[in-house]
């Protein structure tokens, strides 16, 4: 029942998301209709040509943004779909960033993710869940760091199973791994139900979390 | 090039119509798979810009109708998520799959490569 919920939840999201493209799509090629008018019909001089111009491409501008975080938010509704599904691993990360990327700036803390060799690299999961994990585990190093540090998503090679570290660099509260090892504890559930761990890294070793999924990369 | 634009979205085509014309295109528009279907058979364009998502008929449905009755007319498939339609579509025939919002740019070059292809398809031209 609960698969059911988050998929009908995914295809209303997706829905909207699907609308929300079309208007875009709809103020772009008017927008570029105008702009086309402007370039090609010379018919006498225009005084606010320019002005004209500009404020067509920021409305261009605009609306590509509103169109990245349509994807996005297609991307994350879809991930409801399957119970199960194939996930390239250089996907998740990239949405997973896109996602929190402005959670973590509230916070002064840059967000970003380094690609797997592969790019192909893939393992079958229930993709909300990971994408949940994933998220949570961001947020909470986000909080734990102090402003102008970092978090860097990355795979971590040569592993049999799929194993992400999500590095903290910079100074962070005191009792931070205290704080990361409660969350997961918290996690638990979807732990299971993902059959993965996380497992807090302390120095000497690059400081952060590691998710492992333990289902074998494809 | 004569070019039928198929969408449900009048405003989108009718704006996307007027910009190839100005770009030395010939375009026409339909908002639904049967307005197409009858534009079509009454006089066959080169290439169909069809939407993958339309109420009543869908655009999968219009791309097999065209393949049967009109199979030198290239379609490319528009879509709003990409990924398994296009690849479902270009399966069927069409020639390539663009993702909406499009370039206009890119349009008129995968335009131009479908009608250039002589009837090929990315899937084919890549086997």
């Amino acid at each position: 029942m609960r698969d059911q919920e988050m998929a009908f939840v995914g295809k209303i999201a997706a829905s909207l998301t699907h609308e929300i493209k079309n208007t875009y799509a709809i103020i772009l090629e008017s927008s570029g209709l105008l702009s086309d008018l402007l370039t090609f019909h010379q018919e006498g001089p225009f005084q606010h040509k320019e002005k004209f111009h500009q404020v067509l491409g920021t409305i261009n501008a605009q609306v590509q943004r509103g169109v990245v975080l349509a994807t996005r938010l297609n991307q994350f509704a879809h991930s409801m779909d399957e119970p199960l599904a194939t996930i390239k691993v250089a996907d998740l990360l990239e949405l997973v960033v896109a996602l929190m990327r402005r959670l973590a700036r509230r916070r002064n803390v840059e967000l970003q993710a380094l690609a797997p060799d592969d790019r192909e690299a893939s393992f079958s999961s229930n993709f909300f869940r990971v994408l949940l994990v994933l998220a949570s585990l961001v947020e909470a190093l986000a909080e734990a760091l102090e402003s102008g540090g970092q978090i860097i998503l990355q795979p971590v090679p040569d592993t049999p199973e799929v194993t992400i570290l999500c590095e903290a660099q910079g100074a962070k509260a005191a009792g931070w791994e205290a704080r990361l090892e409660n969350l997961a504890a918290s996690l638990q559930d979807f732990l299971a139900a993902l059959n993965a761990q996380v497992a807090v890294s302390k120095a000497p070793a690059r400081e952060g979390v590691i998710l492992t999924l333990k289902t074998p990369a494809a | 090039m004569r070019v039928l634009l198929v969408d449900d979205e009048a405003e989108f085509v009718s704006a996307l119509a007027e910009r190839l014309n100005l770009r030395g295109f010939e375009a026409d528009t339909a908002t639904s798979g049967v307005e197409a279907l009858r534009k079509i058979d009454a006089s066959p364009p080169d290439v169909v810009l069809l939407d993958v998502l339309m109420p009543g008929m869908s655009g999968g449905e219009v791309l097999k109708e065209i393949k049967k009755t009109h199979p030198r007319v290239q379609v490319i498939l528009l879509t709003g998520r990409g990924s398994w339609d296009g690849i479902q579509g270009i399966r069927e025939g069409a020639y390539d799959c663009l993702m909406k919002p499009i370039q206009i740019e890119e349009l008129m070059q995968v335009m131009t490569d479908a009608v250039e292809s002589g009837g090929q398809n990315q899937a084919q031209k890549g086997e």
